[in-house]
């Protein structure tokens, strides 16, 4: 398949994965603010420097006249996609789970971190293919 | 000098000696202002207190009114007490004396409990237990709530109730919720009637009945819990716990 299409469709999955998570911690965050911020250093690391990378590589895309089209695995896609959901699906699971549970919020995010940091190094190994390399190929041209 | 103390009164000269001796032996303000076992001289500062009205005017003895709030905190649930006798201002500091202290009054301190916010206690298990407890979702309309709202905070009580002759005045600062454990553990279980029997109930200025309120809240996110001043007064504490009106019921019988 197309790279570039493959760089548009994780793009709007990262941009809808990420929204609720976000914006149920700033409902939070307006209706009980005592400590939220340990909440949004848990997320905001978790996120944003994956959805920046996608972001600003696709604006820069966006702004740049392709030469020749680029040729992607569809396999290799489909597991990208499927990785990036199921790390969205983790965060987004963690956020609205850990008030209706027993112990501390940071306590939860603690333990959830332990599963998020290995599938963070497989979802960053297959973006990378897709965005920074492309980058690169940017550059060049 | 010989002219001077034949005139004086004994009253004035006794009282001059008084003053002497709170001169040299200083009330103690410690945090729990507890110098030996089962004695208390301050209380700690509270989140929010206040001067109780009489709700025994017929007793006249302090052993009669310790038994009688030793029964009513019994009945609302506050079974684990701890009892302390407090000293006179003119008494020296106890430890390690072999003499016993002026009783003046007594004090009891209840178990830390966790607490709604509108002050009254938790239900069942939930009230005594010092850990956050999951949130009790009742209906989907309060799944929805927690979600967008979060877990509330825990908030936790102790009441401190003092009967004294003599004014009663805090110590500068507050203790946390594990020097509570230990506090309560240091009173007595049940009030020390042998001693408070024989003293007689006699409120001067500023004596009397009080009430001190600490209050704790734990966050829901961190799990740190911290000393706050009370959003209530310590009347509406009373009432919330059902002290109150078992306390004026106690004192209709």
């Amino acid at each position: 398949m197309d790279l570039l299409d493959g760089q548009r469709k994780l793009l709007v999955i990262w941009l809808l994965g990420t929204t609720p998570a976000v914006l149920i911690v700033l409902t939070r965050t307006f209706q009980n603010s005592n400590e939220i911020e340990k909440v949004w250093s848990w997320l905001l690391p978790s996120v944003m420097p994956t959805l920046s990378l996608v972001v600003s590589t696709y604006a820069a895309t966006a702004l740049t006249e392709v030469q020749q089209p680029r040729n992607v695995d569809v396999l290799f896609f489909r597991v990208s996609v499927a990785l990036s959901l199921a790390y969205l699906a983790i965060i987004t699971v963690a956020i609205c789970a850990y008030p209706f549970s027993a112990p501390p919020a940071t306590k939860i995010l603690e333990k959830v971190s332990l599963v998020l940091g290995p599938v963070q190094g497989l979802v960053s190994g297959c973006l990378g293919v897709f965005f920074i390399s492309n980058k690169l190929g940017i550059e060049k041209s | 000098m010989t002219n001077f103390r034949s005139h004086l009164p004994d009253v004035l000269r006794n009282g001059l000696v008084a003053s002497l001796v709170m001169a040299s032996f200083p009330l103690h303000s410690q945090t729990l202002g507890v110098d030996s076992k089962l004695v208390l001289r301050q209380p700690p500062k509270a989140s929010t207190r206040m001067k109780l009205p009489n709700f025994l005017p017929d007793a006249t003895k302090l052993g009669d009114i310790a038994a009688k709030v030793s029964d009513v905190l019994s009945t609302a649930g506050y079974t684990d007490q701890g009892w302390f006798v407090v000293p006179s201002a003119f008494s020296q500091n106890t430890a390690g004396s072999s003499q016993p202290p002026t009783v003046i009054g007594f004090a009891v301190v209840t178990r830390l409990e966790q607490i709604e916010d509108s002050g009254k206690t938790k239900d069942g298990g939930a009230r005594w237990a010092l850990d956050l407890s999951p949130p009790n979702v009742g209906s989907f309309l309060d799944a929805v709530k927690l979600l967008l709202k979060g877990a509330p905070d825990g908030r936790y009580r102790v009441f401190l109730l003092m009967v004294s002759n003599d004014p009663v005045s805090q110590a500068g600062s507050s203790p946390s919720t594990d020097d509570w454990q230990d506090f309560l553990r240091q009173g007595a279980k049940g009030p020390l009637l042998r001693v408070m029997q024989s003293t007689r109930v006699s409120y001067g200025t500023g004596g009397g009945w009080y009430c001190f309120v600490y209050e704790y809240q734990r966050s829901a996110i961190s799990g740190e819990t911290k000393f706050i001043t009370s959003g209530q007064t310590a009347e509406q504490h009373l009432k919330a716990s059902g002290l109150w009106n078992a306390l004026s019921e106690a004192g209709k019988k």
